[in-house]
C-alpha cells in the first residue's frame, strides 16, 4: 500500500542542498504488552539552514523518530526495524557504532525535552561542555577548549561564564540549563540541530528566549534544526518546512505557508483550531475529541479514524499521500477523487 | 568544612557519654562478683575486700562511675586481668582490629563494584544471576560460619593458609597470608550488599536522562558507564559502605573469635567472660570513637563526591 506515495520531494532528493533524509523510518518497541510502533514509516527531509518542525500531540512519535536517527532509542525495548536514514552519504540505520559516536554531538546534535534532568548533576557545566570538544576536537588542548567553553557560554547568553563553568547543574535555574545544552549541542558547530520541545518544560518569558537563541545562531551558524514540538505557535515562528505527525506517522507535510492556510488534514485542522488566538476572542478553545490513541491498539487504516469528524467508510484502508504541490501532502481519503484504490 | 569536622568530633562527648552510661548500666546488672572472678573461689575473704577497695566497688554506683571514666582518660584505670592499664592494653590490640577491617574493606570493594557495575549492564544474562544468587548467599550467611568453612577449606583440607593467628602486618608476605581467611570471611557481608547496591544504583542511574545527554554528545558506551554513570551511582554505594562499616565491626568480635585474632574484638569477648569490667568499658568506649571516626570520614567523602551537599 505504501508504494503509491507520491513524495512531494521527489524532485529535490538529488539537490545537493539536502543534508538528511529519513526514509520510510519503522522504530517499535517491544513491550510486555506487545509490540508498540512509535514511529511507523516516516519521511522527511531537511535541507541546508532549513528548519523543519515536527509537530503532534503527545505520543504520535516525534521524539522516537529523533532518537532514531542519532541511534539513541534504548534496546531493548526499541529497535529500527525498517527504512533508512542518509546522511553524508551514509544510512545511518546500518552504520556502525563507531561511525555514530563520531557524527553524535560533532555533525548532528540533539536538545532534549528535559533541561532539569538532562545534565549530569555531579559534573560541572564546564566539564559536560567541554567533553564535546574533548571528543571531537582533541586536538585543541586544555586551553583553548576552557576558552571555547567560555565564548559557547557566552554565545547562548549566560552572564559570567568565568565563573559559570565552575558551576554544578543544581546551581541554575531551569532556563539557565536550556542554555547550557544548547551551549553543549553546538560546541562542535553541528551541521544538523535536533530540538526536541526545547522550551516545553520552560515559563513563558524563558521559551520565547530560547527560541530566539536558537533562531539567532541558526543564521549565524549555517545550521539545519528540526524543531520538534506540540504547539503550533512556535512552528508559525520558527518553521521553514512543518511536518505534522499522528500515531506514528505524517500525516500532512508542506511548507509553513501551506500548513497554516491549506491545511487539509482533519487532525491538522483540530490542532489549528485548538491553538489559542489573541486576535479573536473565543469563549472556550476547542479541543479534538476523543483521546491520544492507545499505541497497542492503533486502528487500521487511519489512525485518525475515531476522532475524525469527517470520518468515512474508506477510511479503515491505508489512506494515500495526495499531492497539492511540489511540497505539500496530506495522507487522507477525503482528496483521493472518485474513490481511489490503494 | 574543617568548621563541620570540629563539630563532629564535638559531637563524640555527648555521644561517648551515653554508650559509657550504657556499657556502665549493663556490667552492673549482669550477675557474679569480678573480684570473685579475679581471685577464684577459693580466696579468702580479706583478698576479696582487699580486691574489692582497690577497684572501687564497694563505693555507690555514681561514684564508681565516674572514677572509672576519669581513670579511663587519664591511662589509670587497670584492668583486672592484664595488669596493665585498659587504655594501653585496648590501643595494643586496635591496629590489629584496624588492618583487619581495612583488608576487608578493600577485598569487598575490590570485588564487589566491578561485580555489581557488570551485573547492570548486563541485566538478566548468567552473570548477573549467578552473582546475585552469591550475593544474596553472602548476606544470608552468618559471619562465624562462613569463617569455619573457610578454614576448613583453605587450611585443614588444602593446607594452603594458615587457620589462625597473627603474622604481622598486612603488606608482608606471612602478615597477609594469615590475614587472608579472616579478611574474607568478614568482607562477605559487605561484599554482598555492596554487589546489590552497585547493581540497583548503577541501573537507576543509567536510565537518567543525563546518560542520554552523554550518549548524544557521541560519549562511547563504556565511558558513559564507567564515568558518567558511575560518578553518580557512587553516592549511594559510599552510604551504603558507611552503613555497613558498623556491621563489619560486630561481624569482627565473631571472626576475631573464630580465627584467634588478636584485636579488640577478641579482647572484648575475653574481658566479658572474665569478668575484666574495667576492660569491657575501655574497649568498647574505643570501639565508638573508632566508629564515629570512620563515619565522619565517610561523611567527608560523601560531600566530595555528591556536589549538592555543602557543609557550612
Ligand atoms: N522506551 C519505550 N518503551 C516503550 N514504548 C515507548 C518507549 N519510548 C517511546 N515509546 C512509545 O512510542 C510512542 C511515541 O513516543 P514519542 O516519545 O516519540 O512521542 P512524542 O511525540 O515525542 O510525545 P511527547 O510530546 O509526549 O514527547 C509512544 O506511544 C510511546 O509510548
Ligand atoms: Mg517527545
Amino acid at each position: 500500500m505504501r508504494s503509491t506515495r507520491a513524495l512531494p520531494s521527489k524532485g529535490k532528493i538529488l539537490s545537493s542542498d539536502l543534508i538528511l533524509e529519513v526514509k520510510d523510518l519503522q522504530t517499535v518497541f517491544i513491550t510486555e504488552e506487545g509490540v508498540v510502533k512509535g514511529c511507523n514509516g516516516v519521511s522527511y527531509s531537511l535541507k541546508k539552514g532549513e528548519t523543519l518542525a515536527v509537530v503532534g500531540e503527545s505520543g504520535s512519535g516525534k521524539s522516537v523518530t529523533a532518537m532514531s536517527i542519532l541511534r539513541l532509542i534504548p534496546e531493548p525495548p526499541g529497535k529500527i526495524v525498517g527504512g533508512q536514514i542518509l546522511f553524508d552519504g551514509i544510512d545511518l540505520v546500518q552504520a556502525t557504532e563507531k561511525q555514530m559516536r563520531k557524527i553524535r554531538g560533532n555533525q548532528i546534535a540533539m536538545i532534549f525535552q528535559e533541561p532539569m534532568t538532562s545534565l549530569n548533576p555531579v559534573l560541572t557545566v564546564g566539564r559536560q561542555i567541554g567533553e564535546s570538544l574533548q571528543l571531537h576536537q582533541p586536538e585543541l588542548g586544555k586551553a583553548a577548549t576552557r576558552a571555547r567553553v567560555i565564548e559557547l557560554l557566552e554565545l547562548v547568553g549566560i552572564p559570567s561564564a568565568e565563573q559559570r563553568i565552575n558551576e554544578f547543574p543544581h546551581q541554575l535555574s531551569g532556563g539557565m540549563k536550556q542554555r547550557v545544552m544548547i551551549a553543549m549541542a553546538l560546541a562542535c558547530n553541528p551541521r544538523v540541530l535536533i530540538a526536541d520541545e526545547p522550551t516545553s518544560a520552560l515559563d513563558v518569558t524563558i521559551q520565547a528566549q530560547i527560541l530566539n537563541l536558537i533562531r539567532k545562531l541558526q543564521q549565524q551558524l549555517g545550521m539545519s534544526v528540526i524543531m520538534i514540538t506540540h504547539d503550533l505557535a512556535v512552528v508559525a515562528e520558527t518553521a521553514d518546512s512543518v511536518a505534522v505527525m499522528y500515531g506514528g506517522r505524517i500525516v500532512e507535510y508542506g511548507s509553513v505557508d501551506e500548513i497554516f492556510h491549506q491545511a487539509k488534514h482533519p487532525y491538522l485542522e483540530g490542532l489549528k483550531r485548538s491553538m489559542p488566538r489573541l486576535d479573536v476572542e473565543e469563549e472556550e478553545l476547542y479541543t479534538i475529541e476523543g483521546m491520544v490513541p492507545n499505541p497497542l491498539k492503533l486502528p487500521s487504516g487511519c489512525p485518525f479514524r475515531p476522532r475524525c469528524p469527517q470520518v468515512m467508510d474508506r477510511c479503515c484502508e491505508e489512506p494515500p499521500a495526495i499531492s497539492f504541490s511540489e511540497t505539500h501532502y496530506a495522507r487522507c481519503w477525503l482528496y483521493a477523487e472518485g474513490g481511489t484504490d490503494a | 568544612m574543617l568548621n563541620y569536622a570540629i563539630r563532629r568530633l564535638l559531637l563524640l562527648i555527648p555521644l561517648l557519654i551515653f554508650v559509657s552510661l550504657f556499657v556502665f548500666a549493663i556490667l552492673k546488672l549482669t550477675p557474679g562478683d569480678p573480684a570473685t572472678a579475679l581471685l577464684g573461689d577459693q580466696a579468702t575473704e580479706e583478698a576479696i575486700a582487699l580486691a574489692r577497695a582497690k577497684y572501687a566497688l564497694d563505693e555507690p554506683l555514681p561514684v564508681q562511675y565516674v572514677h572509672m571514666m576519669a581513670n579511663f582518660f587519664n591511662g589509670d584505670l587497670q584492668s583486672i586481668f592484664h595488669k596493665d592499664n585498659v587504655l594501653s592494653v585496648v590501643l595494643h590490640r586496635l591496629p590489629a582490629t584496624l588492618e583487619l577491617g581495612l583488608l576487608s574493606l578493600l577485598i569487598a570493594v575490590i570485588v564487589s563494584i566491578p561485580v555489581g557495575i557488570i551485573s547492570a549492564v548486563k541485566r538478566n544474562s548468567f552473570f548477573d544471576y549467578a552473582s546475585m544468587s552469591m550475593a544474596m548467599f553472602g548476606v544470608s550467611i552468618p559471619v562465624f560460619f562462613t569463617g569455619i568453612l573457610l578454614i576448613y577449606l583453605f587450611a585443614v583440607i588444602l593446607k594452603w593458609l594458615p587457620a589462625s593467628g597473627y603474622g604481622g602486618h598486612f603488606w608482608t608476605i606471612e602478615g597477609l597470608r594469615h590475614m587472608i581467611l579472616p579478611a574474607l570471611s568478614l568482607s562477605f557481608v559487605l561484599m554482598a550488599s555492596t554487589t546489590r547496591l552497585t547493581r540497583s544504583a548503577m541501573l537507576e542511574v543509567i536510565h537518567q536522562d543525563y546518560i542520554r545527554t552523554a550518549r548524544a554528545k557521541g560519549v562511547s558506551r563504556f565511558m558513559v558507564v564507567m564515568f558518567h554513570a558511575f560518578k553518580n551511582a557512587l553516592i549511594p554505594i559510599a552510604t551504603n559502605i558507611g552503613n555497613q562499616v558498623a556491621r563489619m565491626f560486630a561481624g569482627a568480635v565473631l571472626t576475631e573469635t573464630v580465627f584467634a585474632w588478636p584485636g579488640v574484638g577478641r579482647l572484648a569477648v575475653n574481658a566479658i567472660f572474665r569478668r575484666d569490667e574495667p576492660l569491657v568499658f575501655g574497649c568498647v568506649l574505643l570501639m565508638a570513637v573508632v566508629y564515629v571516626v570512620i563515619n565522619l570520614l565517610v561523611d567527608l567523602l560523601y560531600g566530595f563526591l555528591n556536589p549538592q551537599i555543602s557543609y557550612d
